[in-house]
């Protein structure tokens, strides 16, 4: 008598059916998972990314405002370990009819407030402008805190999530940007970069 | 009843299906997540590349600006054909107002682009022959200016001889009339060569062209010199047809005459260039002008008995004046703008040896390169030979009388930087081998002490000694500048300006800086700038070389009948579409080169286009400038330069 | 057989989206390193401008014998980088270096005599080159009357993936105020 041939359609016993729905479960939740935390990390590593190209979008640019600032306007004058979380300046413009024309009064610095690092123009005949860059500032740099002491080793004592210190010509600008990501954890950027006024004085030389 | 074989075919691949999807929403995030990071990471990128940018584009405004500290025009490469910097590519671009120079760099280094600008404030000030604390002078001299680039002073300087008449007739020794009405000059330098000039007017006929050119009344004749001058035979035209030969006598009278009645008018300028030779007239030959002689302070110029003259400019302080008695002055007087802000001299820090008194009959040689002694004096029958290029510090020099000093300034410039005493006393002899002033200086740091330079020498260079009194004998004449605390002149001293050192001492200054927009092309065009530029078969020319290239001097002397403009034009306006300069009919154009090399840029050379009339014939030519001549002399029609 | 079948692909498809997490990642670190690479060749750049220019090659040169301030008081020629390891084959442990156109013209066995020389040969530097401004090019020591200073900063480092190097350069000059 032949074997009854086994059917191709023959189905899966509850036990084979319970196991591969067993290590499919499995599989699957730590694929998730893994999933899971590769998409936070990579989210916190974005996040983290366009926070630092923030910083460093608003640093270049108070970099340049100092760059082509007059070194005599520009105010105030704190060298280390103290420091401001705001200047004064005006820049080069341009030459006309021989004699140097210079900006109206410009000044860069922190608003306490909403933490925020704006930009502001004060010419004497119309009303001021003003542009906030970031609202993204720490209210003191990364590391320090408000107690009379250097925290975070760089040499200044209390400095704001913005400051600027100078040295002759040259000015250290410092920047601390925070954020939270979506999961509330708090990611800070810290930028800092050194650039000289380019426009001197015979006198800036010897300062 | 559906089989199980049916419904089991109905599930078939449904896991594929499920897979495909999945590897589809992978896919789909990789490739996002792929681009926002490579968006990102690119323009992080090219933010480093900017900042690498900005650098090289500053490297090009310390390039342009040394360019122009050696005389050059400021400008490096072209924006279709920038040079090589560092890693990047840049060019300048130099633009000249009256008073300013700007330079705008670009730099381009990966997909990065920066343009920064400085503007200078050109220093138009020449010192020519200076004293910082004020001039008071009372002996005659003699101060007058030339171009060594042009020609050298020897074949500048002129004697000269006048022939007019009172019936405004004018006819040479062999009675060729050389013109018919009026009065000119006709010059004989000391070559022989004898130029004559038929631009003329009888200005007081003509008060327009008084107007025009600026002249004023003022006496210009001396009559001794026509007194003296024996080969000059005046005639006297009625109408052009009656001619009288004068005596000695009568040349005196009508010569008298003529200047009282015609010369009057004319200006202080030709007098000199009248003086008939060196020995009847204490000044000696001169160009007749483009002489400088300035001060911080006032100047105060008399020579009662003697003349002396100042063929040229009087520049003195801004808050002081000028005086002078008996003294001839052909320029213009005026007050500097500012004080002039002399710059210390700056020794090389070189090892100094010990001193020596070089006192043998075989000449002592101090080979090129930079060398120092503490003491050198050179005895009398010795020779001391400096030999360029280099630099040579000295403590002390002196030079006895009898002692030779020679200067082998040929091969290269030879500086010499004395910070103690300088000595060179009468009978010592000083020779320099070129005649160039750009090839050698003497630079004295701030002594107590004068700078004594009586020695016997045709001194072709520049003294700069800004915090020193400086005294100079009859003997030594110097062709260049003379910069000093105070002067102090023997009688009968011979200062020649060399106008080609202008600038040389005083760079353009600093009056601001600024980020530029970065020009349309260049911003949206982020690609590989060697790419952009170049093909695989070229290379770009590195800075240094493209100062020389691109930089171009056409001398144009524009002269009138009685007054001459020298003009070094570098400017951007040569630079470019054709210049057109249609000059007045009673201007005669000379167009030259100078130093350069006929430039190239790109491949593009300069081509000039000229027609002009040599009094025989009408000239003209069109082509490439290196091959053009030139013209000296004649009435130019019309001219042209530009470059293709 | 299709689920068998399935899930190593899902499971590749799963590895194909963590190798780019991970690139990501890599990527992102290589341009933070470049951004503070960069940051610090621009400060130290600024530092030198912030000197007098004269002082610039003594400051920033290997030799500390010939500080303006004194021997052992200027910053040298090496010059760290914050968040950047050095390679552990870096004799002095230092990330950027300043490059300046000097040759040690002391003889085989002598002290070096660090000079500033016009005739170095240094492509990248533009040399030789004209730097005192009489137009020529000689075996001098310019280090006290040179008129134009190229200057390359290089960074060497161990990064994410590797070695790596960076280079900034331009050119100062002293001009007239």
């Amino acid at each position: 008598m032949k074997r009854p041939r086994r059917s191709s359609t023959a189905g899966l016993s509850l036990l084979e059916l319970l196991l591969a729905a067993a290590l499919l479960a499995i599989l699957l939740q730590k694929g998730i998972s893994l999933m899971q935390q590769t998409a936070r990390q990579t989210n916190e590593e974005s996040a983290a990314v366009l926070l630092e190209e923030r910083a460093q979008l608003v640093l270049e640019r108070i970099a340049r405002a100092v760059m082509g600032s007059d070194r005599d306007t520009l105010i105030p004058d704190h060298a280390e370990p103290l420091s401001t979380d705001d200047i004064e300046y005006r820049i080069h413009l341009g030459v006309q009819d021989g004699e140097v024309v210079w900006s109206d009064p410009e000044a860069i610095g922190l608003e306490d407030v909403d933490n925020s690092v704006f930009w502001m123009r004060m010419p004497e005949d119309a009303p001021e402008q003003r542009v906030t860059w970031t609202n993204l500032v720490r209210p003191f740099l990364e590391g320090e805190l408000p107690n009379g002491m250097d925290d975070n080793g760089n040499g200044l004592i209390d400095e704001k999530g913005l400051s600027f210190t100078v040295d002759r010509n040259a000015v250290t600008i410092r920047l601390s940007l925070d954020r939270l990501t979506s999961d509330g954890r708090q990611i800070t950027s810290t930028v800092e970069t050194t650039v000289t006024c380019r426009n001197l004085s015979e006198e800036d030389l010897d300062t | 009843m559906r089989s199980r074989s049916t419904h089991h075919h109905q599930r078939h691949g449904s896991a594929l299906v499920f897979a495909l999807v999945v590897v589809t929403i992978v896919a789909g995030m990789s490739y996002s997540l792929l681009r926002i990071t490579t968006f990102t990471t690119q323009r992080q990128a090219s933010s480093t590349d900017d900042k690498r940018a900005f650098y090289v584009a500053e490297a090009g405004l310390a390039e342009a600006y040394y360019g122009l500290s050696r005389g050059y025009t400021g400008a490096i490469g072209t924006s279709d054909q920038p040079v090589l910097l560092g890693d990047g590519l840049a060019w300048v671009d130099a633009t000249r107002t009256d008073d300013e120079i700007l330079l705008r760099s670009t730099g381009l280094v990966g997909s990065g682009r920066a343009t920064v600008e400085i503007a200078l404030q050109s220093i138009d000030v020449e010192l020519g022959i200076f004293a910082d604390e004020g001039i008071e002078l009372d002996v005659p001299f003699l101060i007058d200016g030339f171009d060594s680039g042009v020609e050298p002073y020897d074949t500048t300087a002129r004697t000269g001889t006048i022939q007019a008449d009172d019936n405004h007739s004018v006819v040479d020794e062999a009675n060729q009339i050389l013109f018919y009405e009026g009065l000119y000059y006709r010059y004989q330098n000391k070559s022989g060569d004898v130029y004559s000039y038929d631009a003329f007017f009888d200005p007081l006929a003509h008060p327009e062209y008084m107007e025009k050119y600026g002249i004023e009344p003022s006496p210009i004749y001396d009559s001794s010199i026509l007194a003296s001058d024996s080969d000059t035979t005046l005639q006297l035209g009625t109408g052009g047809t009656t001619w009288t030969t004068l005596t000695e006598r009568e040349r005196f009278k009508y010569g008298m005459y003529a200047a009282q009645e015609y010369f009057a008018t004319l200006s202080l300028m030709e007098a000199p260039l009248l003086a008939s030779d060196a020995a009847a007239s204490p000044l000696g030959p001169s160009t007749g002008a483009d002489g400088v002689i300035g001060s911080n302070g006032g100047i105060s110029l008399s020579s009662p008995d003697t003349p002396a003259a100042v063929y040229g400019d009087i520049l003195h302080g801004p808050e002081a004046g000028f005086e002078s008695s008996g003294v001839t002055v052909s320029g213009t007087v005026g007050a500097l703008p500012e004080e002039v802000q002399l710059d210390p001299v700056r020794v090389p820090g070189v090892v100094m040896l010990p001193g020596f008194v070089h006192d043998s009959a075989l000449p002592r040689i101090i080979p090129s390169g930079q060398i120092g002694y503490e003491s050198v004096s050179v005895a009398a029958g010795s020779e001391l030979i400096l030999v360029g290029p280099g630099a040579a510090v000295f403590g002390d020099l002196r030079l006895q009388p009898g002692s030779r000093l020679t200067i082998l300034n040929g091969p290269g410039p030879v500086d010499l930087y004395v910070t103690g005493t300088v000595d060179f006393q009468a009978g010592a002899l000083i020779e320099t081998e070129s005649d160039q002033a750009i090839d050698l200086s003497l630079q004295v740091v701030q002594s107590f002490l004068p700078v004594q330079l009586y020695a016997m020498s045709r001194f072709h260079g520049g003294i700069y000694a800004p915090g020193s009194q400086v005294a100079v004998g009859r003997d030594f004449e110097v062709f260049g500048y003379l910069v000093s605390r105070t002067l102090q002149l023997e009688e009968g001293v011979r200062l020649h300006f060399d106008t080609s050192t202008s600038g040389s001492l005083l760079l353009p200054r600093l009056l601001g800086w600024k980020i530029e927009e970065i020009p349309v092309q260049v911003r949206q065009n982020r690609g590989d700038p060697f790419r952009i530029f170049y093909t695989d078969d070229e290379q770009p020319l590195e800075a240094p070389a493209a100062l020389e290239t691109d930089c171009w001097e056409i001398s144009v002397k524009i002269w009138t009948w009685n007054h001459s403009k020298n003009n070094w034009n570098r400017p951007d306006e040569m630079l470019g579409p054709a210049v057109n300069y249609q000059p007045d009919a009673s201007e005669w154009v000379e167009i030259k080169s100078r130093n350069f090399s006929a430039p190239t840029t790109g491949g593009k050379t300069w081509h000039v286009r000229a027609t002009w009339d040599d009094n025989a014939n009408v000239m003209d030519y069109e082509g490439p400038f290196e091959s053009f001549g030139g013209i000296n002399g004649g009435h130019v029609l019309d001219w042209a330069l530009w470059w293709q | 057989m299709e689920v068998v079948v399935s899930l190593p692909i899902v499971l590749v498809a799963a590895m194909i989206l963590l190798t780019t997490f991970t690139a990501i990642y890599r990527q992102r670190s290589l341009t933070r390193e470049n951004a503070r690479v960069v940051e610090a060749m621009r400060s130290r750049f600024e530092a030198m401008r912030n000197e007098p220019f004269e002082n610039i090659v003594r400051l920033y040169n290997a030799d500390p014998m010939d500080d303006p301030g004194g021997p052992g008081t200027a910053p040298g020629e090496r010059f760290p980088v914050n968040g950047v390891q050095p390679r552990p084959d870096t004799p002095d442990g230092g990330v950027g270096r300043i490059r300046l156109p000097i040759m040690n013209a002391a003889e085989e066995g002598e002290l070096p005599v660090w000079e500033l020389r016009e005739d170095l040969v240094d492509a990248q530097l533009g040399f030789p080159r004209d730097i005192d401004g009489n137009g020529l090019v000689d075996e001098a020591d310019h280090s006290f009357d040179y008129r134009i200073l190229p200057i390359l900063l290089e960074a060497e480092w161990q990064g994410e993936l590797g070695p790596r190097t960076f280079r900034m350069f331009t050119v100062m000059t002293d001009f007239r105020l």
